[in-house]
């Protein structure tokens, strides 16, 4: 389960133990994938290095990738 | 198995048996059944890129958001302009003068990281930028002044900053090319530090910029009512030794008024920027400043209603013997308008927002108080399609009329609605910052432009233009731009930064592409995933089209998607027939556009055309349950609703199709407890989603939780549940879970909306949305 909250973090609260997003998460879990930065917008690097602005909205696609509402943009977390 | 409502055989939605029996099973964990398409278990870190949405270009300017251009200046065949309080916040803009191409140099949306040195250029955070040039090496220097909430100062940046071309030791400070680095100003607002380096002084709000012949920069210091220096290297200027690094004050006493002509410049009163308080306001001119050929300061005085020089060096110029490092008036004598002949220094000017000098040495002032721009003659000759005198005054711009009328015709009956900055470019055009809020009548325009009054006729910025005609090269009032081309070069305005009022939305339809909401310009925008056509349009991938909004007509009744107008589209989604469900935030409800013709809802529907589904409170969010009715998260409004897809039994009520139904929320905000019955429980749904097993899941975004409404009872989430009562998942209750929840004041019941919760709420961790994994 994704929330975007308004510190500008998405984070996933697993639902089960694993490695999604390319971090071990345990089950019960909340975690950060992207988000709280704060040196710019960081585009193409790291998700959990770069500055989300304003996130409003979060949605995974079928192919697992998400996407996120972010003030004036669309953004693509993916591997 | 428990049902919805206790102990009564009712209906719950379809779900496979096999479903709900790992649901049981998995009692002490979270029990969400594992998606079927789990993410990816890539090694490393996930990254992430923008794929809608950017500043604006590189493309055409007059095609692209601006914002309220305050500086513009020329230098190096490029316009520069200052783009403050746009769609896109803070940026520094340049515009090829041949192409009229615009890009985007130094600045990035929204970034936080104000006045660190040694980042890159384009991804700097600035916060107000009024003074804008290029030095002798080649380096952008940006005055980084303060930003503003509401007309008042909120800190930001107070410095002056170089974007360095290349790298090497200037004003005392290694700089690498590419990068940001701060020459002047400790950030904190103030006056200090005179003879100190200059990135320990204090300033108050820097605005107008010059580099002077020796290649020092020359800031105007609004708030402390003085230009300073900061010396590029060690030497004798403005008639004391200075030291490469510093800063120095070369006129002003900060005194706000008028005084001193005919004295040392550090002596005399100056009314260059607002009150002379330190306090800034944005309604009040920002000083600005140029040089002439001689290397004369050429001061807009702007609330003095005058220009006046700080002589370079002993001389006659502008037909008085001046004293180096003397100031003296050259135009203007009272605020006003007397006509636009005659003397300079005996017209009556009104309040200036903008001074330049053009190649033939004239003075050119934005009026702002008149509307016009005017010029003082340098020499006797024809300028501006104007026989002028040498020492006189006159108006080559505007009609003297408030408003936004002109473009293509003659100069002289253009209209202005608040003029800002002016510059001179290499080919004779004069360049104005137009509507840049500064309006002199009290009022605030949003005729967002740069113009240009063609000074020869020819091709400039990509148009054709007529010598003494004015044109529109830069600016729109629209905050999305860049319809059809790339979806990384679109102006996508997704919302205010104020957390009361509507999100931004994003869905992916079956087809996989982004859907967004455009709310401030009440468009619905797709960006495909394949070239094809979808929702009536041919479109490319990776491109940005407007499939819905624009017109002028209410979002129903069957007409066509471009022919409606959306007031705040804040959500999206789709249902299982493909039609596109879309919340206005704005209008308080949901409509459709339908894929195909059938019956939705209720309601015999055409295909391709939008049809009114039902009114609701503001909707923040929508999601589809697996019977195709329509959840709808609404804050304010404290409500999750249902549009029903059919007639039936949901959620443990007789539903009749099209209508609307509360099934969480009793309409107050905060807080008070878990394990009731849903409808009877406080919520601020920021967002719904259902998990998959048709749980419906709420951002509870005042309370910062996540919670679930179950739609079975068992145990959920490592939790016992009540099918229709609600949880806390995630957020302060539940201690497995990491999260920064606290208790905002009492609950104080129903309230009308729009609402803001007072200020102690707002420092909450709240929650935007929530999604669960298909």
């Amino acid at each position: 389960m994704l929330v975007a909250d308004h510190n500008g973090r998405i984070r996933v609260i697993a639902v089960r133990t694993g490695t999604p997003y390319g971090q071990p998460m345990t089950a019960g879990h909340i975690y950060r994938i992207a988000g709280g930065g704060a040196r710019g917008l960081g585009d193409g690097g790291p998700a959990v290095q770069a500055e989300l602005v304003h996130p409003t909205k979060v949605i995974v696609a079928r192919s697992g990738f998400v996407y996120v509402a972010d003030a004036r943009s669309v953004r693509l977390i993916s591997p | 198995m428990i049902s919805w409502t206790h102990g009564k055989a009712t209906r719950t939605p379809a779900r496979p048996a096999a479903m709900v029996t790992s649901l049981l099973l998995t009692a002490g964990l979270l029990s969400v059944t594992p998606p079927a398409a789990a993410a990816p278990a890539a090694a490393g870190p996930w990254k992430i890129r923008t794929v809608a949405g950017g500043d604006g270009g590189p493309g055409p300017a007059l095609g692209i958001n601006i914002g309220s251009p305050c500086a513009v200046s020329f230098a190096g065949g490029r316009l520069f302009l200052g783009n403050n309080f746009g769609v896109d916040g803070v940026l520094v803009r340049s515009i090829s003068m041949r192409t009229g191409l615009l890009s985007t140099p130094a600045g990035a949306a929204d970034a936080s990281e104000a006045g660190i040195s040694g980042i890159p250029a384009h991804d700097a955070g600035l916060s107000w930028v009024c003074g804008l040039t290029l030095d002798h090496a080649g380096d952008l220097v940006i005055s980084d002044g303060m930003n503003f909430n509401d007309g008042s100062p909120a800190g930001g940046d107070n410095v002056v900053r170089v974007a360095a071309a290349r790298s090497g030791t200037r004003y005392g400070r290694p700089m690498t090319a590419g990068r940001i680095c701060t020459i002047a100003g400790d950030g904190a607002i103030g006056f200090a530090g005179d003879g100190g380096l200059a990135t320990r002084a204090e300033l108050s709000g820097p605005a107008g910029l010059a580099v002077d012949p020796a290649g020092n920069v020359i800031v105007a210091d609004a708030g402390n009512g003085r230009v300073r220096v900061v010396a590029v290297r060690t030497g004798m200027f403005y008639g004391r030794p200075m030291t490469a690094g510093r800063i120095y004050t070369i006129a002003g006493n900060g005194t706000f008024g008028f005084s001193g002509d005919g004295a040392a410049a550090t002596r005399a009163a100056l009314a260059i920027g607002p009150r002379g308080d330190g306090k800034v306001d944005i309604s009040e001119p920002w000083p600005v400043l140029g040089l002439d050929r001689a290397g004369n300061i050429v001061l807009a005085d702007a609330l003095n209603c005058r220009v006046r020089v700080v002589a370079a060096r002993t001389g006659r110029f502008y037909g008085q013997n001046m004293r180096a490092d003397d100031i003296y008036t050259i135009a203007g004598s009272s605020c006003g308008f007397s006509g636009d002949r005659g003397p300079a220094t005996r017209a009556r000017l009104g309040v200036l927002s903008g001074v330049a000098v053009d190649g033939a040495g004239n003075i050119v002032v934005t009026d702002s108080g008149n509307d016009r721009v005017q010029v003082v003659a340098a020499r006797t000759g024809r300028f501006y399609g104007t026989a002028m005198q040498a020492g006189d005054l006159y108006s080559v711009a505007g009609s003297g009329t408030l408003g936004t009328a002109g473009d293509g015709g003659p100069a002289s009956r253009a209209e202005f609605a608040g003029l800002g900055g002016v510059t001179t470019d290499s080919a004779g055009n004069i360049v104005v910052a137009d509507g840049n809020g500064f309006g002199a009548q009290g009022s605030y325009f949003f005729n967002v432009r740069v113009r240009v009054v063609a000074g020869g006729s020819g091709r400039f910025y990509g148009q054709r233009m007529t010598a003494g005609h004015i044109y529109a090269i830069a600016g729109t009032l629209s905050a999305f731009t860049g319809a059809g081309g790339l979806a990384t070069h679109a102006q996508v305005a997704e919302g205010g930064d104020s957390d009361a009022v509507g999100t931004a939305g994003v869905t992916l339809d079956r087809g996989g592409n982004v859907i967004i909401t455009d709310i401030d310009d009440g468009r619905i925008l797709v960006v495909p995933a394949r070239s094809g056509r979808f929702y009536g349009v041919a479109m490319r991938a990776g491109h940005i089209y407007p499939v819905v909004g624009g017109g002028t007509g209410p979002p129903g009744g069957g007409r066509l998607p471009a022919r409606v107008r959306l007031d705040s589209p804040s959500a999206v989604a789709t249902d299982a027939a493909g039609n596109l469900l879309i919340g206005l935030y704005g209008g308080h409800e949901v409509c459709v556009l339908t894929a195909r013709s059938g019956r939705y809802y209720g309601r015999a529907m055409r295909a391709g055309r939008i049809y009114l589904l039902a009114a609701v409170t503001p909707p923040n969010d929508l999601a589809v349950d697996r019977d195709g009715n329509i959840l709808v998260a609404s804050f304010p409004g404290d409500l999750v609703q249902l549009i029903a897809a059919r007639s039936g039994r949901f959620y443990g009520q007789s539903m009749r199709a099209g209508h609307v139904y509360a099934i969480a929320g009793d309409g107050g905000i905060l807080y008070n407890g878990d394990g009731e019955l849903a409808t009877a429980a406080a919520v601020a749904p920021m967002g719904v989603a259902l998990d998959s097993a048709g749980n419906i899941v709420i951002a509870d975004t005042v309370n910062a939780r996540v919670r679930i409404v179950p739609v079975i009872s068992g145990v959920l989430y490592g939790q016992r549940m009540t099918a229709g009562h609600i949880y806390t998942i995630a957020g302060a209750a539940s201690p497995t879970l990491v999260t920064a929840a606290r208790r905002c004041g009492r609950a104080s019941g129903p309230r009308a909306w729009p609402w803001t919760p007072p200020a102690t709420c707002w420092s909450l961790t709240t929650m935007a949305g929530s999604a669960s994994l298909p």
